[in-house]
């Protein structure tokens, strides 16, 4: 069996689909081809990985709807549920839906995100923090591009006093700052501008204040950049690009 | 059909009027096309 048989033939061993006799002869491919080798174990490691909860998301409905418009009518569960389907009930084919979208589409984002346990998690919270912060009308409790505004509406309102700092002049006008919560506890949430993105910059005291601007693997399309400002830890979100938003957490960690 | 409806290389086969080793050499094709598609778009972001 040659290299290039044996990358199709992973797919149906991977599916459960192939018959004894070649499955046989794939694996001594397998046996002796390294590469291949290889190739099947990134393969199996991604597909593991994905039934992981942590992993797992439904792909929105219309992307359903659009991949299923693509395909011959035949193929449609509708139409098949109706030939013959001795194995797969539709309701198996509605969770594999979202399950092998989620696989293809994780291939390869997926080893950029594996680490960094901790850092995952809070970098999720401050993701979801600055989507809710646009949705809800409520990015500020604040509103004010004036630092000495912004810096003394916190007293009192948490225990510890966060930096901040207008960047108007290098293109980052601040734009106002409110509470939130990350990482169970109060923490500060200032909120920036360029052009029309938001920037949304989460603080905390920092135990270690040694991190300079590092990039946080970007969560839903969000760019996230971790640093630390003055003994704080911080958390900067946006849809920003990435360029950008590393421009923006350097200057708060040099200026901070 | 495999990924999205989730069916078996058997009945793609009988949907598609094709022969079950094409599907799977087709689904391997589709999936490394898709694959580079997802590699290049992240090193474009990055």
């Amino acid at each position: 069996m040659n290299c290039d048989d044996a990358r199709i033939l992973l797919h149906g061993h991977l599916d459960g689909e192939l018959e004894l006799g070649r499955d046989l002869e794939l694996q001594r491919h397998l046996a002796e081809c390294p590469q291949c080798a290889g190739e099947y174990q990134s393969m199996r490691a991604m597909r593991q990985r994905l039934r992981d909860d942590e992993f797992h998301f439904a792909a929105p409905p219309e992307l359903l709807e659009q991949i299923r418009d693509a395909m011959p009518a035949a193929g449609r569960s509708s139409t098949v549920s109706q030939i013959s389907r001795p194995r797969l009930t539709s309701r198996t084919a509605r969770f594999a839906i979202p399950l092998a979208v989620a696989a293809m589409l994780a291939l390869l984002i997926l080893p950029r995100m594996i680490p960094r346990g901790e850092n995952d998690s809070v970098a999720r919270e401050v993701v979801s923090s600055h989507v809710r912060s646009l949705m809800a009308s409520h990015l500020t409790d604040v509103a004010s591009t004036d630092q000495h505004t912004v810096k003394p509406w916190f007293d009192g309102k948490l225990d510890f006093s966060p930096t901040v700092i207008d960047f108007a002049r290098e293109g980052f006008p601040l734009v106002g700052g409110r509470l939130d919560y990350v990482g169970q506890r109060g923490v500060n949430a200032l909120v920036y501008q360029r052009g029309k993105h938001v920037i949304n910059v989460f603080m905390w005291p920092a135990s270690d204040t040694t991190t300079a601007v590092e990039r946080i693997e970007s969560e839903h399309g969000y760019n996230v950049e971790q640093t630390t400002v003055a003994g704080m830890n911080c958390w900067v979100v946006s849809d920003l690009n990435q360029v950008e938003l590393k421009k923006f957490a350097d200057l708060l960690h040099s200026r901070g | 059909m495999r990924d999205v409806e989730g069916l078996s290389y058997k009945e793609i086969a009988a949907a598609a009027d094709l022969p079950i080793g094409t599907v799977m050499s087709q689904l391997a094709r589709g999936r490394g096309k898709l694959q580079q598609m997802l590699k290049q778009r992240i090193a474009k972001e990055s």
